[in-house]
C-alpha cells in the first residue's frame, strides 16, 4: 500500500513543476506588478506582466463616461477579478498604486459584482502615460447609478502601476 | 320647562369659537405639512459630494507639481541621460495626471461654481506650454539643459504657488458654501422641529377639542333624552288628565241627567193630569226650571267638548219641521211664562228635506231664542227662518229679533266670547252661564256658517245666522212641491183679520201674512185669525162671540191650556197650537171648516196597545217615568232592576221590545245585551238603549253590541212612542 501512495505523489510531481506554466515570464518592459498571497507567481512571490502577457488574457469591454470624459468611451481590457482569481489571489481588498503616487483601496466584491475592467485601450486606442495608461481601472458608471459618486470615481484609478492584494 | 327646540339650537351646535379654532388648527397643520414636504424636497437635491471631489482635485494637483520639481532637482543634482529620461517621464506622467484631474468637464463645472474658471484655463494652458520646454532638453547636452532647466524650474515653482493660493481660495469658498449649507440644514431642522412641535401641540389640542365636543354631544344627548322623557311623561299625564276629565264628564252627564230626567218627566206627567190651574202653573215652572238646568248642563258639556276639540258634526237628513217643532214647543213655553209673544216665521212649507247636523242647528236656534226671551220684558221675540236654494245647495237663514234690553257697541263686540254677558248686572238680573252664545258660535263655525249681531241699547237685538246646507234626497219632493204651490196660489185669495191681546203679536203676524201674499185687515175678510197665549177670563164665551160676529172661518192659535177650554166650540173654527208659525197657519187656511182638536200634546192613548215592553232600569224614579209614559200609551210594562234580572225575565217570557238602561249595578246594559244576543234569549225582540249617555262613541258602541236604536234620556214621550211603534211594527 505505501508503495502505491508514494507512486501517486511522485506521479503528481511534474504538475508542481508546471505550476507557473500558464503565467509565463515577462519578456518586455514590466508594466504591471501584482503583489500578495498568490498561487501563481513569476518574480519572488510576485506576478509581473509585460504588454503581450496582458494582451493574451481574455478581453472584455465597457462603454461608459467617467470623471475624466463627459462623453461615453469604449474601454477594453482583461476583467481584473478574473485575473486575480487566475492568479489564486487570497484577500478581500486590493491596494491600487498609480504612477502619480495616487493610491486607492478596492473591494474584491465590487470587482466581482461590476466586472471591473483593467482597461488598456480607450476607444480602440492604446492608453499611454501621457493620458490614462498603461492601465485605467474602469467601472460601468453609465450602467449603474450607484457608481456615479465620488467614492467610485476615486476607485477608478488611472496610470495604474501596481496592485497589492491585502 | 324650556322648549326642546331651544335646547337643540343652543346646546347641540358646538360653540362657534370652538369650530373656528378647529378650522384654524387644521389650516396650520396643512400649511406645515405642505412647507415641510417642499423643504425636504429641496434638501434631497443637494449632496455633500461635490465638495469632497473639489478638495480631492485641488489637493491632488499640488504634490504632482512638486513631484515634477523634484525630478528636475534630481537632474540638476546629477545631470545624466538617465536622470534626464526619468525627469521627462516624470513630467509626462504628472502632466497627464494633472490634466486628467482639472481638464475634465466635471472639474470645470465645479470650478465654475466655487473658483475661477478663467484662472484654471490659464493654468492648464501654462502646464501644456511646458511640453515645448521639455522637448528642448536634449540628451548629452547637459550644460545647455541645466541652463534651460533653471528657468523651467522657476516657472514650475511659481505655478505651484499660484495653484496653492488659488486652490486655498477655492477650498475656502467651498467651506463657506458648506457652512451655508449646514446653516441652511440647521435652519431646516429647526423649522422641522418647530413644525413637529406645532403639529404635536395642534394634534393634542384638536384631540382635546374633539373630546370636549364629544362630551358636549353626549351631555346634550342625555339632556335631550331626559327632556324628551319629561315631555313624554307630561304628555301622557295631560292625556290621562283629559281622559279622566272626559270620563268624569260622562259620569256627571249620566248622574245629573238621570234625576233631571225624573224631575222633568214626572212634572210633565203631572201637568198633563192635573186640572187645578194654579198647580198647573207651578208644574210649568218646575218643568221650565228643569229644562233650564238641563240646558245649562248641556251647555257645559258642549263647551267642554268644544274646548277639547271633540265637537263633531253629526250629519243626517232632516225636515225643517224636525228643527222647528222642538223649538216651537220649548220656546213657547218659556215665552208664555214671561208673558211675551213668540212668533215663528217660516217658509210657507216646513216639509223641506235638508242635510246637516239638525241637533246643533236646533241647539243654536234654541239658544238664541231663549236668550231673546230671557232679555225681553215687553214687546216680543220673532224667529225667522228662510232658505235660499241654489240647485242642491241650501243656505239656511236664521234671524232672532227681540225688543229687549239690547246691547252697546262694546257688548256687541264681546258677546260671543265665553263667559261674557252684557254686564255683571245682567248676570245678576237674568242669570245664565254665559256659555250659550260662545257654544252657538262654535257650532255655527263648525258648520262653516256665519253668526252676527246688531243691536240698539234699550230698543232690541237682532241675531243673524247663516248656515250652508245641502238639499237632501227627497222621494216625495215633487209631490210636496205641487201641494205647496197649490197652497200658495190659494192663499192669494185670502184676506185675514188679525186679532189678539198683544199688539206686538198682532203686528208681526200681519207682517208675516202679508209677506206670504195674504191681504191683512182688508174687508171683506175671508178669515179671522186670533192668536193668544194668555189666559183670558170667560175665554170660551169670548171666542164664541168672535166666531159669531165675523161669520167667517176663524183660526184660533192658542196655547195648550186655552185649547182645552174651547175644545167643543161650535162653528167654523180651526184651532192650532201656539206659537204662531207661518206654515201651520198657512196649512190651516186650507183645512176643513170643522173644529179640529189638535191632540198633539195628548198622545193617542191607544198607540202602544197590546205591546209588551220590558224595561231594564235601576233608578226607581226613572222606572216610574217610563212605566207611566208607556202605560198611558196602552202598553204592558215589566220592570227589571238590572241586567241580570232582565236576563232572568227573558228566560221566562217574551216581549215586543226591551228598553235597556246602560248604567246598572250587577250587570250593565252592554253586558246584558251581549249575553242576550249570544244566548239568543230574545231573537225577535229589538233592544233600545235608554240612557243619558249621549256621547257619539258610546252610541256607536250600543249599536255595535247589537242594540237596534238609542233613545236619549230625558226622553221625549212622542219620540219614545214613535220609536216603539217603528220597531215593533
Amino acid at each position: 500500500m505505501m508503495m502505491k501512495k508514494v507512486l501517486a505523489i511522485l506521479m503528481l510531481l511534474p504538475t508542481f513543476a508546471f505550476a507557473e506554466s500558464w503565467l509565463g515570464k515577462p519578456k518586455g518592459e514590466v508594466i504591471l506588478e501584482i503583489i500578495g498571497d498568490l498561487s501563481h507567481q513569476n518574480a519572488d512571490g510576485e506576478a509581473h506582466f509585460d504588454r503581450s502577457m496582458i494582451e493574451s488574457l481574455p478581453q472584455a469591454t465597457i462603454v461608459t463616461a467617467n470623471h475624466v470624459l463627459s462623453e461615453p468611451a469604449t474601454y477594453q481590457g482583461p476583467v481584473l477579478e478574473d485575473l486575480l482569481l487566475k492568479l489564486g489571489a487570497k484577500g478581500d481588498t486590493i491596494l491600487v498604486t498609480a504612477l502619480d503616487d495616487y493610491t486607492a483601496e478596492l473591494r474584491r466584491t465590487d470587482l466581482k459584482k461590476y466586472k471591473v475592467l483593467l482597461a488598456t485601450h480607450e476607444n480602440g486606442r492604446m492608453m499611454t502615460i501621457d493620458d490614462r495608461g498603461p492601465f485605467f481601472i474602469v467601472f460601468p458608471f453609465d450602467q449603474n447609478k450607484e457608481l456615479r459618486k465620488d467614492l467610485y470615481y476615486n476607485m477608478s484609478v488611472w496610470q495604474v502601476k501596481s496592485i497589492e492584494i491585502e | 320647562m324650556t322648549d326642546t327646540t331651544d335646547l337643540i339650537d343652543q346646546r347641540t351646535a358646538p360653540p362657534k369659537t370652538l369650530v373656528l379654532l378647529f378650522i384654524l388648527l387644521a389650516l396650520v397643520i396643512l400649511a406645515g405639512v405642505a412647507y415641510s414636504i417642499n423643504s425636504i424636497k429641496d434638501i434631497n437635491d443637494e449632496t455633500v459630494e461635490p465638495y469632497l471631489a473639489i478638495i480631492n482635485n485641488n489637493l491632488g494637483v499640488s504634490p504632482k507639481l512638486l513631484k515634477i520639481v523634484s525630478h528636475i532637482q534630481d537632474y540638476q543634482t546629477d545631470a545624466n541621460n538617465k536622470s534626464l529620461a526619468r525627469m521627462k517621464k516624470g513630467y509626462r506622467i504628472m502632466r497627464a495626471s494633472i490634466l486628467n484631474d482639472i481638464d475634465s468637464e466635471k472639474t470645470k463645472a465645479l470650478h465654475e461654481n466655487f473658483g475661477d474658471l478663467e484662472k484654471v484655463s490659464k493654468i492648464i494652458e501654462k502646464i501644456k506650454g511646458f511640453d515645448k520646454s521639455f522637448e528642448a532638453i536634449i540628451e548629452d547636452r547637459h550644460d545647455e539643459n541645466l541652463a534651460k532647466i533653471k528657468s523651467i524650474r522657476k516657472k514650475f515653482e511659481r505655478l505651484y504657488s499660484r495653484w496653492n493660493t488659488y486652490s486655498r481660495k477655492v477650498i475656502q469658498n467651498v467651506q463657506q458654501a458648506q457652512a451655508d449649507t449646514w446653516a441652511g440644514w440647521n435652519y431646516q431642522l429647526k423649522i422641522q422641529l418647530y413644525f413637529l412641535l406645532t403639529v404635536a401641540a395642534s394634534s393634542i389640542i384638536a384631540i382635546a377639542l374633539m373630546y370636549a365636543l364629544y362630551m358636549n354631544q353626549m351631555r346634550t344627548g342625555r339632556k335631550l333624552k331626559r327632556r324628551t322623557r319629561e315631555l313624554n311623561e307630561a304628555r301622557i299625564q295631560a292625556e290621562e288628565s283629559t281622559r279622566a276629565k272626559s270620563r268624569f264628564l260622562a259620569n256627571m252627564s249620566h248622574e245629573i241627567r238621570t234625576p233631571l230626567n225624573g224631575i222633568i218627566g214626572l212634572s210633565k206627567l203631572a201637568y198633563a193630569r192635573i186640572q187645578d190651574r194654579e198647580v198647573k202653573g207651578y208644574l210649568e215652572n218646575v218643568v221650565l226650571s228643569g229644562s233650564t238646568l238641563l240646558q245649562i248642563i248641556n251647555d257645559v258639556l258642549d263647551f267642554s267638548k268644544i274646548e277639547a276639540n271633540k265637537a263633531t258634526l253629526d250629519v243626517s237628513d232632516f225636515d225643517l219641521a224636525d228643527i222647528l217643532d222642538p223649538v216651537k214647543t220649548s220656546m213657547h213655553f218659556a215665552a208664555k211664562a214671561k208673558g211675551i209673544p213668540f212668533i215663528v216665521r217660516t217658509p210657507p212649507f216646513a216639509a223641506i228635506a235638508l242635510r246637516g247636523d239638525s241637533v246643533k242647528i236646533t241647539q243654536v236656534i234654541t239658544n238664541l231664542c231663549s236668550n231673546a226671551i230671557k232679555f225681553t220684558e215687553r214687546g216680543g221675540v220673532v224667529l225667522t227662518i228662510s232658505i235660499d236654494r241654489n240647485y242642491d245647495q241650501a243656505l239656511l237663514n236664521i234671524q232672532v229679533t227681540d225688543t229687549g234690553i239690547g246691547l252697546t257697541e262694546e257688548q256687541q263686540r264681546l258677546i260671543f266670547q265665553e263667559f261674557v254677558q252684557a254686564d255683571d248686572s245682567t248676570t245678576r238680573k237674568f242669570g245664565g252661564t254665559g256659555l250659550g252664545l260662545s257654544i252657538s258660535r262654535s257650532f255655527v263655525e263648525l258648520m262653516e256658517g256665519e253668526i252676527s249681531v246688531a243691536s240698539k241699547q234699550g230698543e232690541g237685538t237682532l241675531f243673524d245666522v247663516k248656515i250652508p246646507l245641502t238639499m237632501a234626497v227627497d222621494p216625495h219632493r215633487e209631490e210636496r212641491e205641487t201641494d205647496q204651490e197649490q197652497l200658495i196660489s190659494n192663499s192669494n185669495h185670502l184676506s185675514v183679520k188679525v186679532l189678539g191681546p198683544q199688539n206686538f203679536e198682532v203686528e208681526e203676524i200681519a207682517k208675516d201674512l202679508e209677506s206670504l201674499g195674504i191681504s191683512v185687515n182688508q174687508e171683506p175678510f175671508t178669515h179671522v185669525l186670533f192668536s193668544s197665549s194668555e189666559y183670558i177670563p170667560d175665554f170660551k164665551k169670548r171666542m164664541e162671540h168672535l166666531v159669531n160676529s165675523f161669520g167667517v172661518p176663524c183660526i184660533l192659535c192658542l196655547s195648550n191650556d186655552l185649547i182645552s177650554s174651547v175644545k167643543d166650540l161650535a162653528g167654523p173654527v180651526t184651532i192650532i197650537e201656539a206659537p204662531y208659525s207661518s206654515d201651520s197657519v198657512l196649512n190651516s187656511f186650507n183645512q176643513a171648516q170643522e173644529a179640529e182638536t189638535d191632540e198633539e200634546d195628548d198622545l193617542p192613548s191607544h198607540a202602544l196597545v197590546n205591546k209588551s215592553i220590558l224595561v231594564a232600569e235601576d233608578n226607581t224614579i226613572n222606572q216610574l217615568v217610563v212605566k207611566e209614559t208607556l202605560t198611558t200609551l196602552g202598553a204592558k210594562v215589566s220592570i227589571a232592576n238590572n241586567g241580570l234580572e232582565c236576563i232572568e225575565k227573558l228566560r221566562n217570557d217574551t216581549y215586543d221590545l226591551i228598553l235597556m238602561d246602560i248604567q246598572m249595578p250587577e250587570m250593565d246594559g252592554i253586558a246584558a245585551t251581549k249575553r242576550i244576543i249570544a244566548d239568543a234569549l230574545a231573537p225577535n225582540t229589538p233592544i233600545v238603549a235608554l240612557t243619558a249617555n249621549v256621547f257619539k262613541e258610546d252610541v256607536e258602541s250600543y249599536i255595535e253590541v247589537g242594540m237596534s236604536a238609542h233613545l236619549p234620556k230625558p226622553f221625549d214621550p212622542e219620540a219614545l212612542c214613535d220609536l216603539v211603534q217603528q220597531l215593533t211594527a
